[in-house]
Parts: C-alpha cells; structure tokens; sequence
C-alpha cells in the first residue's frame, strides 16, 4: 500500500489493489511463457496468439481461390455472333476437315511423265525406291490396268523402250 | 479456457451456419499439440509454420468427411504426420540428400537456431534422434515427448500396436546407447 500512495503521490496512480497481485500476474506470466516450449524448441513471442486469425484467414483464402466465376454482363450481345461463326467453322471442320484431303494418286499420272521420271531418277541410288521397288508389291497390286494387252505387245514395248527394260534387269 | 468435446466441435462444423465458429473452436483447441508435432519433425520453426497452415486447410476440407473411426485429434495427428513427411522428402530432393543426411543437417542447424534451448541435454538427445530410421524416432516422439497411448500411434503411423511397442523399445536403447557413448 505503501508503494501505490508514493505512485499517487508521484501525479501517476495504478488499479486499486495492483500491486498486490502483481506478484500473483508474474508468476502466472512467466509460466505462460515456460509453456511455449516444447522438447527445447521454442517459438517466436505472439507466435500462438495470432497463429489461430492466421490459419482461418490462410483456409478461407483457399477456399476462395477454389471458386471460379464466369463473369457475365448484360450488354453481352456482342458475344452471340462471334458463338455463332465459331459454331459454323467448327461445323464445317467436322463435316470437311481442316485441310483438304484431296491426293494425287497412281492413276492421276501421264504415262509420258512416270516414264521420263523412271529414266530421269537414279533408282538404284535411292534406297526408299527400291525398297518400294522391291518390297512394296501392294503398288503394284494396287494399280489397275485398264487396256488389256497380249504378251506380244507388251514384248514389243519391252524391246522399243531399251532404257526401262534396262532398268528393270539392273 | 475449458476444452469443447470433439463431438461439438464437430455438429458445429457440419452445421453451416456454425460452421466457422466450430472451426475456430477446433484451430485454438489443436493449434499448439498440432505444431509441437509437427516442430519435432520438421526442426526448424518457420518449416513448421508453413506445414501446419497446410495441415488445417487438409483438416478443414476432410473434417466434414470425418467417419469418427478413431479420435478426432489422432485423425489430426496423422494429417499432420503426413504432411510432416511429405515435407521431409520435397526439402530432401531440393537439397539432394537422403533422409539421414537431411536429419543430420537440421541437427546441426539446432546449434544455431534461435528457437531452440541451449539446454545440451536437449541438444543431445535431438542428436540421438537425428541418428534413427525415420519410423522409429516419430514413434519415439510420439511416446516419450507427447505421451500418446501405442494405440493411438499404431493408428496415425498405420502399424500394429505390437510393432509400435517393439519400435519404441528398440529406439530407446538406441537413444540411451548413444547418449552414453557420446
């Protein structure tokens, strides 16, 4: 009591009754802090006092960043053409495809041309053209021949065109 | 302040209206239990801090889930060691460094660190610890600094109760033969 009249006495005043329990509040204070720690690790002061307002803040935000909202706008009618073409292109890629799947096949070549290519390519050079030559029969198979001709005939040619026949023995 | 029962804590979370609070309730209740375990594992606090935030977002989003198979704090347990290891192994693979490197590592550092006692009981113990396989320190944590029944920790390591008592057994004569020897 002494001690809280030199304090009035002073200009400063303290509770009624404080210094009374001060002891009490300090030793109640410093348990406190002994209880922060843990199998000799301790914590920053204030570290459990705000860790609880950290955590609910840190869930809510994730929970928050797990919503996605389209925005919308009334004035929005802008939008519907653009839908619109790109459901068309879309449709058309469906139905045509991107590009164009037109092929030139055996059938669309000159004779006149698959024969100055014959000469003019060094097939045994290449080795992808003799494997066709050679093992892809299916070109062959594949390819229909129209005009019928006699063995004769196609003797004659054989003979008339010295270069393939030369090939093919090759 | 007197503790909720876990099963209030739990009506109010799956009540959303009291959903919030019920989750308040459950952070200020575990918050320290779950960061003690945590902090023994991952050594260093800010590690710590950074697990435990991962934790509570993994309790809210399963706590509604919860079956109540086994009590709601070892259910947390479990996350918590989850999350614990999962972290273990990512800091593991940065530093390029097996498991026991990585303990030996973070045993070091305690030296230094301004959030650990200068007490060299204390420090030679983590020393000792840092020296076991993974599963028989956390058993070891588990019993002796937490005091957790070994049925409790047969359910958050997933083993029986006889192997947690013979891992126990086995890591404290290891401790104490270290501890000695050093």
């Amino acid at each position: 009591m002494k001690n809280n009249n030199q304090h009035t006495q002073a200009g400063f005043k303290v509770p009624e009754g404080y210094f009374d329990s001060l002891t009490d509040r300090v030793l109640e204070n410093t348990q406190k802090d002994k209880a922060v720690e843990h199998a000799g690790f301790s914590v920053p002061k204030d570290y459990f006092s705000t860790l609880e307002d950290r955590i609910l803040k840190e869930v809510q935000e994730d929970k928050e960043v797990k919503v996605v909202t389209l925005k919308t706008s009334k004035n929005n009618t802008w939008v519907y053409p653009l839908l619109a073409m790109a459901a068309i292109f879309i449709g058309f890629v469906t139905i045509n495809g991107l590009f164009s799947t037109d092929e030139v096949t055996f059938a669309d070549l000159n004779d006149q041309e698959l024969r100055d290519y014959i000469v003019d390519v060094n097939f045994l050079q290449d080795e992808e053209s003799v494997e066709i030559l050679y093992a892809d029969n299916s070109i062959l198979n594949d390819t229909e021949i129209e005009q019928e001709f006699t063995d004769n005939e196609l003797l004659d040619y054989l003979m008339e065109d010295a270069t393939l026949d030369q090939i093919i023995r090759e | 302040m007197s503790k909720t029962p876990d099963q209030e804590i739990i009506s109010l979370i799956l009540n959303e209206a009291t959903a919030n609070k019920g989750f308040r309730l459950l952070v200020s209740q575990y918050q320290e239990q779950l960061y003690w375990q945590v902090r023994k594992m991952v050594v260093v606090h800010d590690d710590a801090d950074d697990v435990l935030q991962n934790v509570f977002i993994k309790i809210f989003k399963g706590v509604k889930n919860f079956k109540g198979d086994s009590k709601l704090s070892t259910w947390m347990f479990r996350i918590a060691y989850n999350e614990s290891m999962t972290f273990l192994t990512k800091k593991g693979k940065t530093l390029q460094i097996s498991s026991q490197e990585l303990q030996d590592h973070l045993t070091e550092k305690l030296e230094a660190d301004v959030y650990f006692t200068s007490d060299e009981i204390e420090l030679a113990l983590k020393k000792a610890l840092a020296q076991l396989p993974d599963r028989q320190r956390e058993v070891f944590n588990y019993r002796y600094y937490d005091d957790l029944k070994f049925k409790d920790i047969a359910t958050i390591l997933d083993l029986s109760e006889g192997a947690v008592k013979s891992t126990y057994h086995i890591a404290a004569k290891k401790v104490e033969q270290f501890i000695k020897v050093n």
